[in-house]
């Protein structure tokens, strides 16, 4: 199970928001930090495939991300994620199940579980509508999981999220990743620290830091401030 | 198949949960009733005098039209005819007025004003007219070829008309047609409402995924950059034929309802004087039926993917409402044939009995095609086409900026 970002760029007219990246992701948690405008977001759009690289190649075990087997294994929780206000939970759960290829049985069975996890079984037949910021990121994160995806992106997936759901979040995605490829992309350090096996780091573009971080290395806090010269603070 | 299937379902779910669909619906059916009922409210007047009520002037006359509904218009009914008109003083004003007129010429009205029609003579010359089956039939091809003429048709058109005249079954019998002439004249009206309904109901189709931000959901999703697409077209041309269906089934409803359904083999020509395909009232029904169904589908393929190039319902909306704004105030002059054609026969014109029954036709090959013939072929033809080029435009959509 391989994730390979090979020299990737992405430039809008003088404008380089991702400069020749290339890095191999396999099973775990990667935690990806940066400032705002540093990339993250484009990076994670053209990982999913609904942006196109300037240049260079995105593929996961052979598959281009062009490709609608590469589809199949990703599952995506966008920074500003979308949803149908008129839509009950298990409504959009069956419907994202859909779009995933996902049978109508098994879909119902994995979105009642799911509904579980997140622990929305109750409001499941309630308007999307009528959720709080922080439930609907729960339905969020419950869509991202509906087809097992082995690639599993999350951009920003803890916005909204009470500390007793961003435990509840953590132990989940500390899970998927002992068997998947987890991407996080977050401001929040601490998120960081306590779920993902290595950290990218990402500024104007650029990967400045790939690699595992432990108590060695320092506080990861400070040296991310350090990176970004204090702009960017925890949450 | 089960996975597009399913698709369809939530997109048809996406549109029957906008409460703006149910308003539009309500408030077109309404507005369909008024167009279908709206000659029977209120008073009928004569210069500045009001003469009766519409209803019971179509009470009074549709008594007098079952007495002559099933008699053939040959030259014993069109004496009858003139004899009644004749009696009409010729110092009258207004001849309507006239206690002659409401007691002896009134029951034969439905037969002169379809031998006015016919001929295009004037009331002054049909009062003058010697009733003369030949000099009828003479007349109408007179008018006939007049028309052909004034429309530019070509040589070949002009002779296929000819053989359909050739093929009509004269005498023409009276039959009553009322419903089907309102059918007629109020499909202009309830294809303008079909076609503001589609263009109201789905400009937001693919723009609101956009807006909404759901598109990177479905584009990431493995079926999302295919099957996605062809759920949200059809759904969109389900919606689209579903609502044309409504709206006619309803002013058809309404129709038969209040002037009667019978006459339903009665000659076209009844109704429509200047069309010479034999075709009866009751073949019209289901070629306007089919009419306003595949110029729905054209225009909501057209809408959604005007909806998706945009990623705007309301510039989509201003677009297809504007279109069909120009096509009710503009026309181009005949004598440009081709532009005119075109004109006629796009989307947001075509729905009027004048270009359904359009006397311009298309050759394909030799072979003579009218208007209801060829313009449903082209239709299906260029919205699949239209279809293709909204996916390519679909699948080209990137996710940046927000």
């Amino acid at each position: 199970m391989e994730l390979v970002i090979d020299r990737v760029s992405k430039q809008y007219k003088n404008d380089i928001a991702v400069d020749r990246i290339s890095i191999k992701l396999q099973k775990g948690v990667y935690g990806l930090l940066g400032a705002n405008g540093a990339g993250k977001t484009t990076l994670i759009r053209m990982i999913c495939g609904i942006l196109k690289p300037t240049s260079g190649t995105i593929s996961f075990d052979g598959m281009d991300v062009s490709e609608e087997n590469y589809r199949s294994v990703l599952g995506y929780l966008p920074q500003d994620f979308g949803y149908y206000p008129e839509f009950t939970g298990l409504d959009f759960l069956l419907y994202m199940a859909a779009l995933k290829g996902i049978g109508r049985t098994q879909a119902k069975q994995k979105a009642k579980q799911l509904l579980q996890i997140v622990s929305l079984q109750e409001t499941a037949k309630k308007k999307i509508k009528t959720y709080s910021g922080g439930m609907k990121q729960r339905l969020g994160i419950a869509q991202a999981l509906l087809n097992e995806p082995k690639l599993l992106i999350l951009d920003e997936p803890t916005a909204g999220l009470d500390p007793k759901e961003r435990v509840h979040f953590r132990n989940l995605i500390e899970d998927w990743g002992r068997d998947h490829i987890v991407l996080l992309s977050t401001h929040i350090v601490s998120d960081v620290e306590q779920i993902a096996d290595q950290v990218l780091l990402m500024k104007d573009g650029q990967l400045i830091y790939c690699g595992k971080w432990d108590g060695t290395k320092g506080d990861l806090e400070r040296f991310y401030l350090q990176q970004f010269g204090g702009e960017e603070g925890n949450e | 198949m089960s996975n597009l299937k399913m698709l369809y379902y939530y997109e048809l779910k996406k549109l029957w949960k906008r409460k703006m669909i149910w308003v539009t619906l309500l408030i077109f059916l309404v507005a369909t009733a008024i167009t279908m009922l709206g000659e029977l409210i209120g008073y009928y007047y004569i210069g500045s005098e009001k003469a009766d009520t519409k209803y019971h002037m179509f009470l009074v006359d549709r008594e007098y039209q079952k007495q002559l509904d099933g008699r053939e218009i040959d030259q014993s009914l069109l004496e009858e005819m003139s004899d009644a008109y004749g009696r009409i003083p010729m110092t009258a004003e207004k001849y309507s007025l006239t206690e002659e007129y409401q007691k002896y010429a009134r029951p034969y009205c439905a037969v002169f004003n379809f031998v006015r029609d016919t001929t295009r003579m004037t009331v002054s010359e049909m009062m003058q007219w010697i009733p003369d089956l030949e000099d009828f039939y003479r007349k109408r091809q007179t008018m006939l070829e007049e028309d052909w003429e004034s429309c530019s048709l070509s040589d070949g058109e002009k002779e296929f008309w000819r053989q359909k005249e050739a093929e009509l079954e004269v005498p023409f019998m009276y039959r009553i047609t009322e419903s089907y002439n309102m059918l007629l004249q109020g499909v202009a009206t309830v294809g303008v409402l079909v076609l503001l309904s589609v263009s109201i109901c789905l400009s937001g189709v693919f723009a609101e995924e956009h807006t909404r931000r759901t598109d990177q959901l479905i584009l990431c999703s493995k079926h999302g950059k295919d099957a996605a697409y062809w759920a949200k077209v059809l759904a969109g041309v389900s919606f689209a034929v579903g609502v044309s269906f409504l709206l006619f089934t309803f002013a058809a409803i309404l129709a038969f309802g209040v002037y009667g359904a019978e006459g339903f083999d009665a000659a076209f020509q009844l109704i429509f004087a200047k069309y010479s395909y034999p075709i009866t009232v009751g073949q019209m029904v289901f070629i306007l039926y089919g009419c306003v169904m595949v110029t729905a589908v054209i225009f909501s393929v057209f809408v959604m993917v005007l909806s998706e190039l945009f990623h705007s319902g309301i510039a989509t909306l201003a677009v297809t409402s504007g279109m069909i704004i120009l096509s009710m105030i503009c026309s181009v002059p005949v004598q440009y044939r081709i532009a005119a054609q075109i004109w006629n026969w796009s989307p947001s014109s075509f729905l009027a009995p004048w270009n359904i029954f359009d006397v311009w036709m298309v050759s394909v090959f030799g072979h003579y095609f009218t208007a209801w013939q060829a313009v449903p072929v082209i239709y299906v033809v260029i919205s699949v086409g239209i279809g293709a080029i909204g996916k390519i435009v679909y699948r080209r959509f990137q996710v940046s900026g927000r």
